[in-house]
């Protein structure tokens, strides 16, 4: 664009010098013609055909410097003869030979040559090239420099300006990307341009329902869970006080078989209720967890006495710190739990178990009982398919793994085992990590 | 042994009652926060058995109550809400144990008893030998190869807390409240100060870090039950 402005200065210039020569060489020509018919000293006048013949003479007093007269200069030619007046600082011999009325440009001069209409002289008005190319330089120079120096700094002023008037929009951005189902909280809209307050004010009415939603579904699942688990607390706990109170009688035995039922009807009911979150998708949220401390208070919670604690192993690793994952802690309890209770169930009858990790985020389950034939791992994560005949587990707790596996973007692998190796089987989550 | 629970549901009442008569002890219940709250400023109780869906409002907001009123009562938790961060703030809110709904009732009995085990032991023999460590907790003093230790009134807050709950997880949010009163602020990683600190002057290694959760002291001899 500099260029271009450049090159339509320069034009300009040269046609705003260019009409100065005509308006000059008009102007002197006549002036000129009107001197030589005075005469010299107020003679008479004379004929002009004579001048040709008369010595030259400038039309500039000598001695007046008061401006530069190099930049312009002048001929004034007989049509048949030589020059007849000149410039002080005009040559002697003629500019050009040219004598065609117009423009010429020759040497160092742009020459304008113009013949009068009515008498027999021309004159010839030439400007310094080098004149010339100095006032474009420095015209350009002067328009163009500023607006060159000018660019970058607007440019950076509006860069600025723009970017600090976008921080509103960028804070607006995060606030919204940190919204998760643990954080539904309002955008504070206190700091908020009037432009985007209305959008932010849209966007915590959009908030504030999907909290109400997410705390009615919480709320319902914790009611129904505890609508449900409250009469089997009772039924089961009936039937141990009806166990104790028949001891010695025939129906102790009856009755400790209710028993049992109902607490297998308990962990199902357990498993159906975590499948039934997953298929709400419920959970939501998305938070950066210590998967060894997780695991650690699991299976605190899971082991109901010491029997259970010394079949599991824990190996806290030594970088236990750093293997964090990304998820939602209460689906990744449910998921470990699950696994803990299928190792429990289905491992071997000594019940040795032990749990690894890796970073950035896996853990491993590891039985040491019979495992699982490759041809059956799939079939296992479909619900209700159990895994051992000889196990009192259910098919449900590995589909409830996958499912939520899948949500959180965690992948789960089953190691198959070789035939009648018995070398256990060893069930890994592998969850996504911030690291 | 004297208890109370305070559960809405009256079979269920009615059903953990008839069991603890089968093994010859006494359960009062109360059905709301409110009655509770009045049996508990009117006698002396060594158990609170506390679900938290009653009709008016979370149990867990009673257990500030129960521990002004008695200091000396065990608190156990029973509850259907199952999930993790249920658990974790059950135990934040200073619960001796956390108990999900349906439980096989033994358990719970088991758990009371171990309860009752920990702090009879605090109180008929308050010093507990660790390995190179003698830990008396009603003189405020550690030996450490038979040597004094020197502790500040916040590290024994901090040990004394951490051997309410022996061998099982107590959480740093406890940890800090015992160890700063409400209001006052406490950087997000003095905890570990004061454990890096415990560790270093006793020179062990029982106090377990539950990464992400808080910590865990263990007192296990080898062959022993928790």
């Amino acid at each position: 664009m500099a260029t271009i402005l450049g090159f339509h200065a320069r034009s300009e210039i040269e046609e705003g010098l260019d009409n100065t020569l005509v308006d000059v060489s008009h102007r002197l020509l006549d002036l000129a013609i009107h001197d030589l018919q005075d005469g010299e000293d107020g003679e008479d006048e004379e004929d002009l055909d004579t001048w040709r013949q008369r010595p030259l003479k400038p039309m500039v007093q000598r001695g007046d410097r008061s401006y530069r007269d190099d930049y312009l200069i002048y001929q004034i030619h007989h049509r048949d003869g030589g020059v007849v007046l000149r410039s002080e600082d005009a040559p002697e011999h003629p500019l050009i030979d040219d004598q065609s009325p117009g423009f010429v440009s020759a040497d160092r001069w742009r020459v304008y040559t113009y013949r009068h209409p009515e008498y027999p002289f021309y004159i010839q008005v030439a400007d310094s090239l080098e004149h010339r190319r100095i006032a474009t330089f420095e015209s350009v120079i002067f328009l163009v420099g500023p607006l060159l120096a000018f660019l970058p700094l607007a440019g950076t002023l509006i860069y600025f300006s723009v970017r600090s008037a976008l921080k509103p929009v960028g804070r607006l951005v995060k606030e919204i990307e940190h919204r998760d189902g643990g954080s539904l909280s309002d955008i504070d809209l206190s700091r908020m341009p009037t432009e985007l307050a209305q959008i932010g004010s849209a966007t915590n009415s959009l908030l504030g329902r999907l909290r109400d939603a997410l705390d009615a579904e919480r709320t319902s699942s914790a009611q129904i869970a505890h609508e449900l688990r409250t009469p089997l607390a009772s039924a089961i706990i009936e039937l141990a006080t009806a166990e104790k109170l028949a001891k010695g009688s025939g129906l102790v035995t009856m009755i400790e078989n209710a028993r049992k039922s109902l607490m297998s009807l308990s962990r199902r009911s357990e498993r159906l209720l975590e499948l039934s979150r997953v298929e709400q998708n419920t959970i939501t949220q998305r938070r950066e967890f210590n998967l060894v401390g997780l695991c650690q208070l699991s299976l605190e919670e899971y082991c109901d006495d010491e029997t259970m604690t010394d079949a599991f192993s824990l190996v806290v690793p030594e970088n236990a710190d750093q293997i964090v994952g990304l998820g939602d802690s209460d689906s990744v309890a449910i998921m470990i739990r699950n696994l803990l209770d299928n190792a429990y169930c289905h491992g071997r009858s000594d019940k040795r178990i032990e749990i690894r990790f890796m970073r950035p985020a896996t853990v491993y389950v590891i039985d040491f009982g019979p495992g699982i034939p490759a041809e059956r791992v799939d079939e296992l994560t479909r619900p209700s398919r159990r895994g051992s005949a000889e196990g009192s587990g259910f098919g449900l707790g590995l589909t409830i793994v996958k499912r939520l596996a899948s949500r959180m973007k965690a992948v789960v692998r089953i190691k198959a085992t070789e035939p009648e190796s018995n070398s256990g089987c060893t069930v890994s989550i592998e969850f996504e990590s911030p690291v | 042994m004297k208890a109370i629970l305070i559960e809405d549901d009256p079979s269920l009442a009615l059903a953990l009652r008839r069991f603890f008569e089968t093994h010859g002890l006494v359960l009062e219940v109360a059905a709301s926060i409110k009655s509770a709250s009045a049996r508990l400023r009117a006698e002396e109780w060594d158990f609170v058995l506390l679900d938290r869906m009653l009709p008016d409002g979370d149990g867990l907001g009673l257990i500030p109550e129960i521990r002004s009123l008695r200091p000396s009562a065990s608190i156990l938790v029973m509850t259907a809400r199952d999930q993790i961060s249920d658990r974790i703030q059950g135990l934040d809110s200073g619960a001796d144990d956390y108990l999900v709904k349906p439980f096989n009732p033994d358990e719970l009995l088991a758990r009371m008893r171990a309860i009752e085990r920990r702090i009879h032991s605090q109180l008929v023999s308050s010093v507990l030998a660790l390995d190179h460590l003698e830990i008396d907790l009603g003189k405020r003093s550690v030996w450490c190869h038979g040597k004094p230790v020197e502790l500040t009134t916040k590290q024994w807050s901090v040990l004394r807390t951490l051997l309410s709950r022996p061998n099982r997880i107590v959480t740093r949010q406890l940890l800090s409240e015992s160890i700063y009163h409400s209001g006052d602020e406490s950087e997000s990683n003095t905890i570990e100060v004061f454990i890096h600190a415990l560790r270093k002057r006793l020179q062990t290694n029982r106090i377990e870090t539950i990464r992400g959760i808080g910590y865990r002291m263990n007192t296990l001899q080898s062959g022993e039950d928790g």
